[in-house]
């Protein structure tokens, strides 16, 4: 059915179908031979002067994947049973907030779900806030995560800044272990500029240890907390190709972090 | 009660549609209202019951479709059914086997009868 461009089917109806094809573990073909039939039998039914939500002229979507999953001798166990959220509102059509509790998929196949959304939340989630086990987002808040802007987690690999158990960013890291192109706060801290830690590597590095970890491009190394106000010093002193508004969030950071 | 004729219009589902095929091209909502219709509603088919059957009947090669595209803007394409020539020979085996099942289990009713 490539004649007709998805954006002519109503979001009501897109969304309906999605339901009962996101229940049934079929394959890919499957999933598209349903999804169109119940196009066209919606459509067929709005001819007739049927009108009214899809729900209403199909059923509920659960029960028409159980027939459906029954009739394709898949077997009802083939049916997910997820326990999930997704938001009527829609932006660029993405759910505003998707949510999935719990996933399960007994049967074939075993495919997990993900959860998609402005918000998304579950146990893999994908979205400009992404809440979850593994989340991928513009901020993701995860045990494993990646962030474009920024993460939050156990293990988190963020564009501007991470934080974690083992965070790496490029501008911001804080973590047990942390790396950052410009600045790198934590247990064993590596950055390329300026690197605050037990242990750092770094252009300039603030270290609490005895015995610092010096690189080859180690320049100033300061003991901390007694020569806070050197390290400040170096930082606006030294780096001087680096944004203002960075080092002033450096030298706040040394200043009042260690 | 219900879950014997249930398993009985299963059983029976795909001679049905072939049936119906073979008065002419269907798409899927007209044969769910024919099908009902002429059974004095008995078979009231969903969408999840009729469509699996079609699946398979293409998959063994005894209907194929096309499709019919409206003009109108607001108008889905209808897959329009038709059965084939291994469809027409399967749908006569069938309905001799159905009525050679049907006297053979007629005979024993009616002697219990």
């Amino acid at each position: 059915m490539e004649q007709y461009t998805q954006n002519r089917i109503p979001a009501e109806w897109r969304r309906y179908a999605d339901q009962v094809v996101r229940n049934l573990n079929v394959g890919r073909e499957i999933r598209l031979k349903i999804r169109e039939d119940l196009y066209e039998s919606l459509d067929a039914r709005r001819q007739m002067g049927d009108e009214g939500k899809p729900e209403v002229l199909l059923g509920n979507p659960r029960d028409v994947a159980l027939e459906f999953a029954e009739n394709l001798n898949i077997g009802m166990e083939s049916v997910r049973n997820v326990n999930e959220y997704r938001s009527k509102t829609e932006i660029f059509g993405i759910p505003l907030v998707h949510i999935i509790r719990s996933h399960y998929v007994m049967g074939q196949g075993n495919r997990r779900m993900v959860a998609k959304g402005i918000i998304a939340v579950g146990p893999v989630a994908l979205g400009v806030f992404a809440l979850g086990g593994i989340a991928f987002g513009l901020l993701s808040f995860a045990g494993i995560g990646i962030g474009l802007l920024g993460v939050f987690g156990g293990i988190g690999i963020g564009g501007l800044a991470s934080l974690g158990g083992l965070s790496i960013s490029y501008f911001f890291s804080v973590g047990g272990l942390c790396i950052a192109h410009d600045f790198a706060l934590g247990g064993l801290a590596i950055a390329k500029h300026v690197a605050i830690g037990g242990q750092a590597i770094a252009f300039i590095v603030g270290f609490e240890d005895a015995s610092p970890i010096l690189s080859g491009w180690t320049r100033y190394a300061f003991a901390l907390p007694e020569q806070k106000s050197l390290l400040i010093q170096a930082v606006n002193q030294e780096l001087g190709g680096m944004a203002e508004w960075i080092k002033n969030i450096i030298v706040f950071i040394a200043g009042s972090g260690v | 009660m219900d879950a014997l004729l249930q398993q009985l219009k299963k059983g029976s589902l795909e001679i049905v549609v072939l049936q119906c095929l073979s008065e002419g091209d269907r798409y899927g909502y007209e044969l769910l209202t024919i099908i009902q219709e002429r059974s004095g509603g008995y078979y009231a088919l969903k969408e999840g019951s009729l469509y699996p059957v079609l699946y398979r009947l293409e998959e063994k090669k005894y209907i194929d479709h096309y499709q019919k595209v409206y003009s109108e803007e607001r108008r889905v394409p209808r897959k329009y059914y038709r059965l084939t020539f291994e469809g027409a020979e399967a749908l006569s085996h069938m309905k001799r086997a159905w009525a050679i099942h049907k006297n053979a289990t007629d005979q024993i009713l009616g002697d219990s009868g």
